[in-house]
């Protein structure tokens, strides 16, 4: 701590001398002489293009309403700290000090630059938290899925190891380095006007109501969980904004907001649309985009139960680069079917994940998506789809070709229909084999279900081993002497 | 040095500009040091980032306030360094002693490395001011490279374009004509076309707007119209097959100038206008040529022309149907030969082996269809390379010259007898009797081939199923794997149904080896030393039973028969049997020899069988007990007596043929047989008319066959579709039959009468039918 | 002779000769060297750097030449590249006074060696987080340019970025 300060105050007091940009490299001991003495002259001949006065900031002076025109040097203590160090502890470190160029805190490209790491390493985007698994639904469901009552307790409570939420966050570094000086003022504000986020409606109203002077050119925008916000408020927000770097919008459980048209005049850059739980996202909207977004990759639109076949058409004849696509809802589920999928997992060559959940689609469509993107698919969630049946997954996991080779993460709660659940066992085992863990999501009654299909199916294995084992044993042409003569033959010995 | 003051653009800019005309256009020899290269770009930072650091000047502060945005400097040094590039360009100056292409292609040269070291000096400005600028939405600010091109395109290109194309086309014409020109000339000048064609949306994308625009298109009108002309001239003095030398030539000349300095892009094109000028336009007279070089055989030549006409493949089709009607012609007339040779050879009478129909030997005309077939398939094989156009070409003459032929349709209403010759041509080799020398140049595949084109493959199948019957009865198939192999093959190329009766007919032979060898266990061996029966299903089979060949079982030899009926009959049950007496051959030991010499073995028929055990009891018989003990029809009796009487093995008293079916007459067996031979075939001598009457019982069996075959397509339509009209029907019936036969229209119409008249269909108005159900 | 080595020459006129492999680290010197010398090195080359002093250029030749062969990604590639923290010999490397370290900066940027740079920018944005404006002008002693109405009416314009 203390050498630190040491440095800083040294670094403070050499600076100082040596603000000049022409001035050529000078000996620390004629700095240290002059530095007592003429800090004003060197602090003000300063290059004559700057006109503000300049102010030094010393760190005790903040509070002080008065500029003076000396700035004394606070802590004369701190000088003989000074005169105690001229002991070079590393010669080299001395000159170090000299410099003979501007501070790279003026060069712009570079503060740019810092400001740009200082952004990415602490600014959190709010985001929805991702499980590793889905909570629990009850605790015999959890104890099912741990077998032990403690780990039990903990997934029910979300205080699992990998649940719990480490994200260490620091606010506040650009608001910061707004105050700084006009530079940093200047450069930040460039950093800000790329991201647009918020999760604080009063936050939100707050900016509304003081709107700051910066022209935003966002590449991300999202708001997360406002619950009040109304529409009027989004477009007032949104219409001085130049969205053409826009790749990522996310208003997520925002019912009442949808984006105008102004967010996707150029929405060929946009990779990125989740817009959850809403309640004026219709198939209107999702033809826009279809229009104006080609290269879409991510479309989360769960929950929006106005949208159905008719808008998912129009993304699939359109967007071919989907990776993500997610569907799911609660009601009306009926909306979305076969018609509209069918042609979008033909049109998308590498969908990844599928969310499918509560929708209405049927054995055939899962044949479909089999056939033709098992080579891709990684992640299917068919949670509470009411029109598949043993026809489609358990046949297609048992098929001889191997569908469905990279599937890692298989979601079928709800699905009470389902009641043959060995290939689905079988598969999770084939897919270990290949590597692949599959995580298989499903409910309490399922669970058990299947925990007690598995059993069987090893009952049947052991039982055959068993059997094998037997037969092995009790053959008659072995070799092996039978069980008299042995015991014969036992006798023999004992005798002699 | 000093450095300028780094808050100065004069200052730097007048420090800068010596640097820069050293490293745009180095006077001499002298180059460019480090020293120097590092102080412009040292120069350059220093004022770019202390003016940056300083707010920069009026109107970028204005901007950025606006964006409320930080201002880098760049902007002046910039627009110095455009107007400096202007004005360097323009004051390039050409030399009297050399043409604008040298001068440009030199000053190309100089100013593209000065302008990439220009880049990297202001590497600083590029990096940063540059590219925020053109992220902020200016875009027409451009690194320092691109805007050199920019400003070298604007200024030196734009002006002299057209002098510069035409001289590049002028160097090319010569070379062309077999004059030495510098070829870097012309490379660095199109690479430089490709240079400035910058797409200034994305300055990475090569762009080859200006090398289309500027060179391309008169690139390719210059040479076609130098080509037209030479080939022209060159086709009045020399002939078509120096021409295509020369194409050959000037191509791969091309192919290589565009190699080297053209752009991948235009090489297609050269193709095209190389192709349509030297071959499409002069492609008839390569026609004519085609024929001649077809008459001598020349293959190298027609290979050569085949190449050059592949280049553009619509050109191949005139010469194939060229092919197709010469290979036509050709058969013709090798075909016309041979029925000439045969019929002068009759007329002169000399002994020549004639076909029961026709007078051609079989052997010849099949010979004859292969060779032809052969000759030209070495044609396509190795001047054509395989070509399908061409091999259709010949697979459609062979089809047309095998069925249709001066032999095989002596008149045009005649049915095609190539199906009969090539039945009777497999005969021959497949038959044990005839000679090595005979069958030296017949095989399976000459088989196939000409069974591939027949269009009347069923009468085939009833002429090969007859001559086939005969070996297996006879057992004188040379040997059963080729038999079986040729069946195997004629199945494969036309349907296992095809040949489902000659495979019964196999089976039927292991099945009767399976009744030889259980009734071999019954009889003794006394008499008969070795008794082959033969149990033929009736069906599959050609043979009938005659009533004339009824004949009386010796007693003696009667115990093997009655057993074969009996086994048999407790094996199937409500099968009949009926002895083929007509059929099968019998073997004879007999003691009529010398002392001291081995017995004869005499061939006979199942009917001379019976005569000559008859003998064993009496001998001498008149001809009415004879013919009462064996029975048969008189005519049968006699024509099988005859040939024992002509080799002398029985006197007839009184001897002359017209005695020999008079009761009376006497036959007496001699006591010793004279003949040379040990083994003596007496069947071979037996003269019947069978031979005509089977020929006419087998093209009946075609006919009748056909009918059937037709009827049930007829039907098999008509039910399905209930209602068709009579064009309808025919072009429904006709591609169904096309792998058996080629149904004329007037049978399929006789056939649709005949239904009518059984009632199947009837007739609707004029041209409809319908089904009757 | 071995093989012909590039000598960097900093504005104090001290020569450090180095392989040329690990000059080429820095994009300035590798253009030069391939510009003024297109058939290749053939002999000793030499390169002044008159922005830089021997011993900041001594610490950056010594980065250069720890990852002579390290092949970093291509220049275009965001936000892969740029959230990756900074390797951990870098990171020792960088432990030194702050001033050392502006100077390293201003060298990477000036030699346009971009990792080094980089590696530079993200220490500094390590230590800008959970800092007040006052102390972030403590520490990079920032001239405070705006008159206290000014900077009072930043923060209260700015108040919706306060997390930010």
């Amino acid at each position: 701590m203390r050498r630190s300060a040491r440095r800083r105050i040294r670094s403070l007091a050499c600076t100082t001398t040596t603000r000049t940009p022409s001035s050529c490299s000078q000996q620390f001991s004629l700095q240290l002489d002059d530095a007592e003495f003429s800090f004003d002259s060197s602090y003000t001949s300063s290059s004559p293009a700057s006109d503000a006065s300049d102010l030094e900031s010393l760190p005790d002076l903040t509070e002080d309403d008065s500029t003076p025109n000396t700035s004394p040097i606070k802590d004369p203590v701190t000088r003989s700290y000074y005169f105690q160090d001229l002991m070079p502890l590393k010669p080299i470190s001395f000159e170090t000090t000299r410099r003979d160029g501007p501070s790279i805190f003026e060069i712009p490209e570079i503060v740019h630059k810092i400001l740009e790491f200082a952004d990415i390493q602490s600014t959190v985007i709010p985001q929805e938290h991702t499980p590793i698994r889905r909570k629990p639904l009850s605790f015999n469901h959890a104890l099912l899925i741990h077998g032990s009552k403690h780990q039990a307790e903990l997934a029910l409570n979300d205080q699992l190891p990998d649940t719990i939420n480490d994200n260490y966050e620091t606010t506040g570094v650009l608001y910061n380095c707004l105050q700084v000086n006009r530079l940093f003022k200047q450069v930040a504000t460039e950093v800000l006007r790329k991201k647009f986020f918020f999760s604080d409606e009063f936050k939100l109203y707050q900016f509304l109501s003081n709107p700051p002077d910066i022209k935003f050119k966002p590449t991300v925008f999202v708001l997360h969980k406002l619950f009040q916000v109304k529409q009027q408020a989004l477009d007032r927000i949104s219409f001085p904004f130049d969205f053409s770097d826009l790749e990522w919008l996310e208003l997520y459980m925002c019912p009442k907001l949808i984006p105008g048209a102004e967010f996707f005049k150029d929405g060929h850059k946009l990779k990125k649309l989740i817009i959850t739980g809403s309640k004026v996202i219709d198939d209107e909207f999702l033809k826009m985009v279809s229009h104006c977004c080609p290269n879409l990759e991510v479309l989360d639109i769960r929950a929006c139960e106005l949208v159905s076949d008719a808008g998912v058409y129009q993304i699939a004849k359109r967007c071919h680069k989907l990776t993500t696509i997610n569907l799911g809802r609660k009601q009306r589920g009926y909306l979305i079917t076969d018609h509209s999928l069918t042609k979008l997992i033909k049109n998308n060559s590498k969908l990844e994940t599928v969310g499918l959940a509560g929708c209405h689609i049927s054995d055939k469509f899962l044949w479909d998506l089999a056939t033709v993107r098992s080579d891709t698919l990684q992640r299917l969630s068919l949670n509470n789809c009411p029109l598949i049946s043993n026809q489609s997954i358990p046949l297609i996991l048992s098929s001889t070709t191997p569908y469905f080779h990279k599937l890692s993460v298989l979601e079928l709660r709800f699905n009470y229909q389902i009641t043959v659940w060995q290939p689905v066992i079988e598969f999770k085992r084939r897919q270990e084999f290949r590597g692949i863990s599959l995580l298989l999501e499903v409910c309490e009654t399922l669970m058990l279900r299947v925990r007690q299909q598995e059993m069987d199916m090893d009952k049947v294995i052991s039982q055959r081993i068993f059997k094998d084992i037997l037969d092995w044993a009790n053959e008659a042409n072995d070799g092996d002497s039978s069980f008299h003569e042995l015991l014969s033959s036992r006798r023999q010995v004992a005798l002699v | 040095m000093s450095f300028p003051s780094a808050s100065d653009l004069n200052a730097t800019w007048s420090y800068i500009q010596p640097g820069l005309e050293f490293i745009l256009g180095a006077q001499g020899d002298q180059g460019v040091t480090s020293k120097m290269y590092m102080n412009c770009y040292t120069a350059v930072y220093n004022y770019c980032v202390n003016k940056s650091r300083h707010g920069a000047t009026a109107t970028s502060i204005a901007a950025s306030s606006e964006n409320n945005s930080y201002a880098l400097a760049g902007a002046e040094i910039y627009n110095k360094l455009d107007e400096y590039l202007i004005q360097f360009i323009r004051g390039l100056s050409k030399e009297a002693n050399e043409s604008f292409l040298e001068f440009y292609v030199r000053k190309w040269t100089r100013f593209t490395i000065g302008a990439g070291y220009m880049n990297n000096v202001f590497d600083y400005m590029n990096r940063y001011w540059v590219q925020k600028e053109r992220s902020d939405g200016r875009r027409d600010v451009y690194d320092v490279n691109t805007l050199s091109l920019l400003k070298w395109k604007s200024e030196m290109f734009n002006g002299n374009a057209d002098t510069l194309v035409s001289e590049v086309l002028t160097l090319i014409q010569k070379q062309r004509d077999n004059e030495i020109v510098d070829t870097s000339l012309v490379s660095t000048a199109i690479k430089s076309l490709v240079f400035l064609g910058i797409d200034t949306q994305d300055l990475k994308k090569p762009n080859l707007v200006v090398y289309i625009n500027y060179f391309e298109h008169k690139f390719l009108e210059k040479t076609g119209e130098y080509y037209s002309r030479e080939s022209a001239q060159y086709l009045q003095d020399h002939n078509v097959v120096d021409y295509m030398k020369k194409c050959e030539s000037r191509l791969a000349e091309e192919i290589s100038r565009s190699n080297n300095y053209l752009e991948e892009h235009t090489k297609k094109h050269l193709l095209d206008v190389l192709h349509v000028v030297l071959i499409e336009e002069h492609a008839p007279e390569m026609y004519a040529q085609f024929l001649t070089l077809l008459e001598q055989n020349e293959t190298e030549h027609i290979q050569r022309m085949y190449k050059l006409l592949y280049r553009l493949p619509r050109t191949l089709d005139p010469l194939a149907d060229t092919l197709e009607q010469y290979i036509k012609d050709q058969a013709a007339k090798a075909l016309e030969k041979i029925k000439a040779a045969s019929e002068t050879a009759q007329s002169d009478g000399k002994p020549v082996k004639r076909a029961a129909s026709g007078a051609v030997d079989p052997k010849t005309y099949i010979n004859t269809l292969i060779s032809v077939y052969n000759q030209y398939n070495d044609v396509v094989v190795q001047a054509f390379s395989k070509d399908t156009r061409f091999i259709k070409a010949l697979d459609n003459a062979c089809r047309h010259f095998m069925n249709k032929n001066c032999i095989a349709t002596p008149t045009p209403k005649s049915s095609c007898k190539t199906p009969e010759l090539l039945a009777k041509y497999a005969d021959a080799f497949l038959r044990g009797t005839s000679k090595e020398s005979d069958t030296v140049d017949m095989s399976p595949d000459n088989l196939m081939v000409v069974f591939k084109f027949l269009n009347d493959k069923d009468a085939f199948e009833e002429y090969y199923r007859r001559s086939l019957a005969k070996r297996l009865i006879n057992g004188n198939s040379k040997s059963d794997e080729e038999e079986e192999s040729i069946l195997q093959r004629l199945q494969e190329e036309n349907s296992i149904e095809y040949t489902s009766k000659m495979t019964k007919m196999f089976s039927d032979m292991k099945a009767s080896e399976d009744l030889k060898s259980s009734v071999k266990e019954h009889i003794s061996e006394s008499v008969v030393k070795d008794f082959n029966p033969l149990t033929l299903a009736q069906s599959m089979w050609p043979f009938n039973h005659l009533a004339d060949y009824e004949l009386k079982v010796a007693p003696e030899l009667q115990d093997p028969f009655d057993k074969v009926v009996e086994i048999y009959g407790a094996k199937h049950n409500g099968r009949q049997l009926k002895w083929l007496w007509n059929h099968g051959r019998a073997e004879l030991k007999a003691n009529l020899a010398r002392k001291g010499k081995p017995p004869f073995l005499f061939t006979v028929s199942n009917v001379q069988l019976m005569i000559l055990v008859a003998f064993n009891k009496k001998n001498t018989y008149t001809f009415k007990e004879l013919h009462s003990v064996v029975g048969t029809a008189k005519h049968i009796f006699e024509a099988h007596l005859l040939p024992f009487t002509k080799y002398k093995l029985i006197d007839q008293s009184p001897v002359g043929a017209e005695f020999a079916g008079n009761d009376d007459t006497t036959f007496t067996l001699v006591d010793e047989y004279k003949s040379k031979k040990l083994r003596v075939n007496f069947i071979s001598a037996i003269k019947t008319n069978e031979t005509k009457t089977e020929e006419d019982e087998a093209s009946k069996e075609i006919d009748e066959t056909r009918r059937n075959y037709l009827s049930a397509c007829i039907v098999r339509i008509m039910k399905s579709r209930k209602t068709v009209k009579h064009n309808e029907l025919i072009n429904e019936v006709l591609p169904q039959t096309l792998s058996r036969f080629q149904a004329k229209i007037i049978d399929i119409k006789r056939v649709i009468d005949q239904l009518i008249e059984k009632q199947y269909i009837q007739r609707i108005d004029n041209n409809t039918y319908e089904y009757l159900s | 002779m071995s093989n012909p080595k590039v000598i960097v020459i900093s504005s104090d006129d001290e020569k450090f000769p180095v392989d040329p492999k690990v000059a080429e680290k820095s994009l300035l010197m590798k253009n030069m060297i391939n510009d003024l010398n297109p058939d290749g090195l053939q002999e000793d080359f030499e390169i002044p750097t008159p922005n830089v002093r021997a011993n900041v250029l001594a610490k950056v030749l010594e980065w250069c030449e720890h990852h002579k062969n390290t092949i970093f990604p291509d220049d275009d590639d965001e936000d892969a590249k740029k959230s990756a923290p900074v390797e951990e010999w870098d990171k020792n490397f960088l432990k030194v006074d702050q001033e050392m370290l502006y100077e390293i900066m201003l060298a990477a940027n000036y030699l346009n060696i971009r990792p080094l740079l980089d590696a530079g920018c993200k220490m500094v944005a390590e230590m800008i987080k959970g800092k007040s404006p006052e102390e972030l002008r403590r520490i990079f002693n920032i001239v405070n340019d705006f008159s206290p109405e000014e900077e009072a009416a930043i923060r209260r314009e700015n108040e919706w970025a306060e997390d930010r």
